[in-house]
């Protein structure tokens, strides 16, 4: 029920339909029977006073600013080819965002969801999106183990299985991607100087190199003092970081580089 | 002795404090510097924050002075048994004993929807019902435990309150189903009352009165949206006049009350130091 009042506060189209619907009986309110809620609870949200979800009208903004801040190139991409801050909006009356909300699920995977479905032009914005999601996948990986208190777990005399560290991942995306999010911060260091700068006809855009087909690189995503760091690996290591994905006996990896990457932290000893 | 006369005679009596949250005292009040200028107005810091924050200097500077604090989380849906995992315990529990936290308190509701993130910047009521009162008291047990602090619950505020329970009902059945002690705000509760049309003090005569261990007190803001009217919890100076009825009424009846805050760090100390001396004086 409570998660039915979040979508309801952030889209008021939403809220509405909901209540015009559930008074005709329609399908909206078998929708909210088939969630688990009661009589009384439909009851509850429909006879809410609106007039109270139109309280704290930057609630939405807020929220945009974090996911904004998190998936920041791929916004910036967004921006530089639809030139509009209401295209966020949208986010809030997609099924992404209700389902993600329904469901208890991340809303910055929801949100790159969204920009991925979004129809754009730009050729690098997906596999930045695929970047910028994995590493937001990382982040909340590593601050659900205890983010700067994690500890890796004792090494045992002799390892026998391992898995990945907490917010290790890897993935082989496009150096086009890696080129554009580079692309994007040096065009924000440059005009951070004065955000007033954005505000002036001649200022400076987003300049994205045109798409080459340069093969997919194997990347790492490490967790680091500054947050999750991208690194390019060789493809032992890539492969060796790949198989750990889940609970590993220590020869699948190879031995000595397991030990390696257990001393790195990258790799964690396990029990199967 | 019952096990909660038993828990409560080991909190100690803290006096009133003041509340802050990372950053504050760098655009508002310095509670050492409201120290040095008002020596007796304020006896200990209540510090809000999430694991994502942390302590600041400030709260650490208070620390170092010895002098007692309270640890408010700010990022635990107390509603959502779910939300009380193994490493948010161990993390706070850290925290708070790293600056002698006499114990825990938070707002009874929801921070964040789906997986703990920051930025969600909300804050949502229980759904006032029984069942979500059974839930809130499993958490509250289940944080107790896990951290060994004592953890009180507190009445959020709301500019809806979904559920047929009285708020003040409903933090009673917290209170019993998890034997706990409780945090009543004055100024959500004159928020509530004022939403469902009710006097300040309505149902405050079923109240249990002694599991009341902290009060808070705060300004609030009164605001009209397209003839709907609500109180802001927006901790303004001044507390209106039905918080202070509130306060008053339940600090004269209140035999286990330990602590009081006044939220006010965002203000200039100038304009909230009379309201310390009124806080005290009540509870003289």
């Amino acid at each position: 029920m409570q998660r039915v009042f979040v979508r309801m506060q952030y889209d008021l189209a939403f809220a509405e339909r909901l209540v015009s619907e559930v008074r005709r009986g329609r399908e909206i309110g078998k929708e909210l029977v088939r969630l688990g809620l009661g009589q009384r609870e439909i009851q509850w949200l429909c006879s809410l006073d609106q007039r109270a979800l139109l309280h704290d009208p930057l609630k939405g903004q807020r929220l945009l600013h974090s996911l904004i801040t998190e998936l920041r190139a791929s916004c910036a991409i967004v921006l530089a080819e639809k030139r509009h801050l209401h295209f966020f909006d949208r986010f809030f009356a997609t099924q992404h965002f209700h389902t993600a909300v329904q469901q208890g699920r991340s809303l910055a995977a929801a949100f790159a969801d969204f920009l991925l479905a979004a129809g754009l032009r730009t050729p690098v914005l997906a596999e930045v999106v695929r970047v910028e999601a994995t590493l937001a996948r990382c982040r909340r990986a590593l601050e659900a183990a205890g983010g700067v208190d994690w500890r890796a777990p004792p090494v045992p005399g002799e390892l026998t299985h391992v898995t990945r560290a907490p917010g290790v991942a890897v993935a082989r995306h496009s150096p086009d991607a890696l080129d554009a999010i580079a692309a994007v911060e040096r065009h924000l260091a440059a005009s951070g100087v004065d955000p007033l700068v954005a505000l002036a006809d001649g200022a400076p855009r987003v300049v994205l190199a045109p798409p080459t087909d340069r093969p997919p690189i194997p990347l790492g995503f490490i967790p680091g003092a500054a947050g999750i760091h991208l690194v390019e690996l060789d493809k032992e290591l890539y492969e060796a970081i790949e198989r750990a994905g889940g609970v590993t006996p220590v020869e699948h990896v190879g031995r000595p580089l397991a030990q390696s990457l257990v001393e790195d932290e990258v790799l964690i000893a396990a029990t199967p | 002795m019952s096990a909660f006369e038993e828990k409560v005679a080991r909190l100690p009596r803290l006096g009133v404090g003041i509340s802050a949250e990372p950053e504050s005292a760098r655009t508002g009040i310095d509670a050492l510097g409201l120290r040095e200028q008002w020596p007796g107005a304020i006896d200990f810091l209540e510090y809000g924050t999430d694991l994502v924050r942390g302590l600041d200097e400030h709260v650490q500077r208070w620390v170092a002075t010895g002098l007692p604090t309270t640890y408010h989380f700010l990022d635990l849906n107390l509603e959502e048994r779910g939300d009380v995992d193994a490493v948010w315990m161990a993390r706070t529990s850290a925290r708070a004993r790293a600056i002698g936290a006499a114990w825990l308190c938070g707002d009874g509701g929801l921070w964040h929807f789906g997986p703990r993130e920051r930025g969600h910047q909300t804050l949502l009521p229980p759904i006032l019902s029984n069942e979500s009162a059974r839930e809130m008291a499993d958490s509250v047990r289940a944080v107790e435990e896990g951290t060994g602090l004592a953890l009180l619950p507190e009445n959020p505020p709301g500019v809806v309150y979904l559920g047929d329970l009285h708020i003040l009902d409903y933090f009673a059945r917290v209170a019993d189903g998890a034997d706990c002690g409780l945090l009543l705000d004055c100024a959500h509760l004159t928020m509530f009352q004022r939403l469902r049309g009710l006097d300040a003090l309505t149902a405050l005569d079923g109240f249990p009165m002694e599991r009341v261990v902290e009060m808070h007190v705060a300004g609030g803001t009164a605001v009209d949206i397209q003839g709907y009217p609500l109180v802001e919890d927006s901790h303004a100076p001044e507390p209106l006049p039905d918080t202070w009825r509130i306060f008053e009424h339940v600090a004269a009846r209140a035999k286990n009350l330990r602590a009081v805050v006044y939220e006010c760090e965002k203000n200039r100390a100038s304009e909230v130091i009379a309201n310390f001396a009124r806080l005290r004086s009540t509870l003289a």
